[in-house]
């Protein structure tokens, strides 16, 4: 019970909001009786908004606070099961037992309130069940569990083994539902993994409590031994700011391409199984397109720390570094720019080599042909170059964007910002959606212009007010506020000609192509970074 | 008189409702052993933070070098070494990347004397930090804050936890740091007997007020009991009514 105990006072707020979801839900739930109309009518974009992000929200916050992943190096080899917990009397068996059965009934709490209480558009095209898919979701997170307070022979090993299980599982359930498995079927297939996760899990944290950390790295001798002499060899740096790359690198660099790498031979080896159907073959590569900035969007969880573990404040050995916070803030971004870089290099080399290997190449090659012929040979290495150049983006984006809150230390700011965030997309989704279908598109298109003038605005005053703080804090020389401006309006340019080129139709006007160039390119939360560090650094 | 390295004015800061520093004024000059000494809890570390800059001063000044920490802190963490209590060195660097790593930060940085102490700490370069003991962690700390000689050394607890041998490491080290002319010590303990041995200047502190800051010599001179001498154990006990460590039980 000490515990569950322990879960609920760490992730209160968490569950206080979560309680506050299901309480609104119901309520709506009691409007929709009392007038016995319905929100939701179809499978939209408010449907998305208001039932799938939350609940998958949700059930990644599971997931990672019943593994201990927030305190936990995951690249590690040794278990991440706390060792605090060690020194408790109780047995292996409770150890493992308790935070599974906590999470086993956080999780089936979370599906059956989501099933009982959500407004479920009325025309489903089937019976949405009451069981199997909440015994996925514990399914799902017991092997997390048992796969994260496992101890591995290598580093990295976890994070490979973690994503290749858990998108198995996934996998098999949606092959399932695909063709048409009934309830029955898919308990039988669920609920035996079980129990084979729990014997898992309770041999991993009997294994760490004995400090049983399997070690390969002596089969691995000679190349140890090489790289070992290679890194001895290695000349001094060429500057502290060099040094604090390379650290920054080592720390966080290699979680994208790792994943990356992990992640892509699966995905490309679907393009072997859609050789006759084209439509799936384009489908895998907007998945292979979009694997970089999703996983970065979970590499900047640990990207956005200043501290370890639990801890968000700087660590000593950090902060006593002589370079200034925004040196420090530098050096991330730049170690973001060579991540980004090293997972968007696995992408273009693996992408072709799958396609020619698949007997693919023929039909994207074909497909591109005809779009350069519609619209022109030039406009469409542009567009392609642009598409490619802003998912490129969009990925460092993902991995640096959290920085200006992360960075501040302050827990309650940061989970507060999150959970904000979320109740924006719940709000928002169904707001767009509503004002779209409700036939008042003419407003829409006018309430767009206006938000994004509007945030355009509050994005050049907050610039302004921040260079101002930057430079009244002398956290940036003169200088280095003018190019940094310098560089902004000239990317601000480029996004706009191209936009400007490429959209040369008089359907689009060209403020509005004006206003999306100054929100695309990166200004308020960046420059805003060093000022958080600093107040987290000098607290 | 001797240039002020560190310079402390009616510093007073507050944790919620705790006090902890209560207008502290201290004036230290250059080429001392300076013992900060104190129960847990009684403010050591938050005077070190404070003069490394990792806070900022509520009310009063804190000044190192005749600047600002929080201002200019490349300025002065440039001429400061500082071994963490936390001993918070990433886990998966090697020794050998330790040093190479840090010595990038620092121009005075000699390379002669950080071989020269790895040697004498007995730390294997391809060693990393996560399979170092306690003892050599710090030792490896103790290198990255020596090695570039720097004109303020900043310790904290720098033998808590420590088994002898480390700890006679770590005051062999400040001992030969000492011996450099013009350099300053400034280490916190809660093990007086230490103090005693290294400080040339003994600075008590208890519930965030300093109660004495004198010359050891001084201290000896006008303390005595019963005719003797009285230890800084002691003068400590006459001044706090509480040891500075726990007593051992029995």
């Amino acid at each position: 019970m000490a515990i569950a105990g322990e879960f609920g006072r760490r992730h209160r707020w968490g569950f206080l909001a979560l309680g506050s979801y299901f309480v609104v839900l119901a309520l709506i739930r009691l409007v929709e009786f009392a007038t016995g109309g319905r929100l939701l009518t179809d499978w939209g974009l408010a449907f998305a908004f208001v039932i799938v992000v939350p609940a998958s929200v949700a059930l990644y916050w599971f997931i990672a606070a019943f593994t201990y992943g927030y305190a936990g190096d995951l690249v590690g080899r040794p278990s991440i099961f706390p060792p605090r917990l060690f020194t408790l009397p109780l047995t292996n068996t409770a150890l493992a037992t308790w935070p599974m059965l906590c999470g086993t009934a956080c999780v089936a709490i979370l599906w059956l309130a989501t099933r009982v209480l959500a407004p479920w558009p009325a025309d489903l095209p089937l019976t949405i069940p009451y069981l199997w898919p909440g015994l996925l979701a514990t399914v799902l997170l017991a092997w997390a569990q048992a796969l994260m307070w496992t101890a591995y022979p290598l580093p990295g090993v976890r994070v490979a083994a973690a994503v290749l299980w858990l998108s198995a599982v996934e996998v098999l359930s949606v092959f399932a539902l695909e063709y048409r498995a009934s309830e029955t079927f898919m308990i039988a297939m669920l609920a035996p993994q079980l129990p084979l996760a729990y014997l898992v899990a309770r041999r991993a944290v009997a294994r760490a409590r004995r400090g049983d950390v399997p070690d390969w790295s002596g089969r691995f001798g000679r190349i140890a031994d090489a790289l070992a002499r290679r890194r001895q060899a290695r000349g001094p740096f060429a500057s502290a700011a060099a040094a604090q790359v390379w650290l920054e690198w080592n720390r966080y660099g290699r979680s994208l391409p790792t994943l990356v790498a992990i992640l892509l031979p699966v995905e490309l080896l679907l393009l072997w199984a859609s050789r006759d159907a084209p439509a799936l073959i384009f489908k895998v590569l907007v998945v292979v397109a979009l694997t970089p900035p999703f996983m970065a969007s979970f590499t900047a969880v640990a990207v956005r720390k200043s501290g370890e573990g639990d801890d968000y404040g700087v660590r000593p050995f950090t902060a006593t570094r002589p370079l200034s916070s925004a040196a420090l803030v530098w050096a991330r971004l730049r170690m973001a720019v060579w991540s980004t870089a090293a997972a968007w290099v696995l992408v273009i080399a693996a992408v072709p080599a799958a396609l020619v290997l698949s007997d693919t190449w023929g039909i994207v090659a074909d497909r591109a042909q005809r779009f350069a012929g519609a619209v022109g040979a030039l406009r469409a290495i542009v567009f392609g170059a642009l598409v490619l150049g802003m998912l490129v983006l969009t990925t460092w984006r993902q991995m640096v964007q959290s920085l200006y809150l992360g960075l501040t230390g302050r827990p309650g700011l940061i989970r507060g910002s999150a959970l904000a965030m979320l109740c924006l997309v719940v709000v928002i989704g169904p707001l767009l959606d509503w004002a779209w279908e409700s036939g008042a598109r003419a407003w829409f298109w006018v309430v767009l212009y206006w938000t994004l003038g509007v945030i355009v605005a509050a994005r050049m005053v907050l610039g302004c007010w921040i260079a101002t703080r930057l430079h009244q804090g002398r956290l940036l020389a003169d200088r280095s506020l003018l190019v940094g401006a310098a560089l902004w309006l000239a990317a601000v340019a480029a996004v706009y000609g191209a936009l400007l080129w490429l959209f040369s139709t008089p359907y689009m006007p060209r403020f509005l192509l004006l206003l999306l160039a100054t929100v695309t390119v990166p200004l308020v939360r960046l420059s805003a970074a060093p000022l958080a560090l600093a107040w987290n650094r000098h607290r | 008189m001797a240039e002020l390295v560190i310079q402390l004015s009616n510093l007073s800061r507050r944790f919620g409702q705790k006090t902890a520093l209560d207008d502290v004024t201290l004036s230290l000059p250059r080429g001392v052993v300076y013992g900060l000494v104190g129960a847990n809890g009684a403010g050591k570390t938050t005077i070190i933070r404070q003069i490394l800059g990792l806070l900022r001063a509520e009310s009063g000044t804190v000044r190192v070098f005749g600047l600002d920490p929080v201002a200019e802190p490349v300025a002065v963490l440039s001429r400061v070494g500082y071994l963490s209590e936390e001993n918070d060195l990433p886990a998966w660097m090697s020794v050998g990347e330790l040093i190479r790593y840090t010595r990038a930060f620092y121009p005075t940085w000699d390379d002669g004397y950080a071989e020269e102490l790895r040697r004498a700490f007995g730390l294997d370069p391809a060693a990393r930090i996560r399979d170092l003991s306690r003892g050599q962690k710090a030792r490896a700390g103790l290198i990255a804050a020596l090695a570039h000689r720097p004109e303020l050394l900043v310790l904290d607890e720098p033998s808590s936890g420590l088994d002898p041998i480390v700890r006679r490491d770590i005051l062999g080290a400040v001992l030969r740091t000492i011996a450099l002319e013009g350099r300053t010590v400034f280490f916190s303990s809660h093990l007086l007997d230490e103090v005693e041995e290294v400080a040339d200047h003994v600075i008590m502190i208890s519930e965030g007020r300093i109660l004495l800051s004198a010359p050891l010599a001084a201290i000896r001179e006008t303390h005595r009991v019963d005719g003797r001498v009285a230890s800084l154990e002691e003068v400590f006990y006459s001044l706090v009514g509480t040891p500075a460590s726990p007593l051992p039980p029995g």
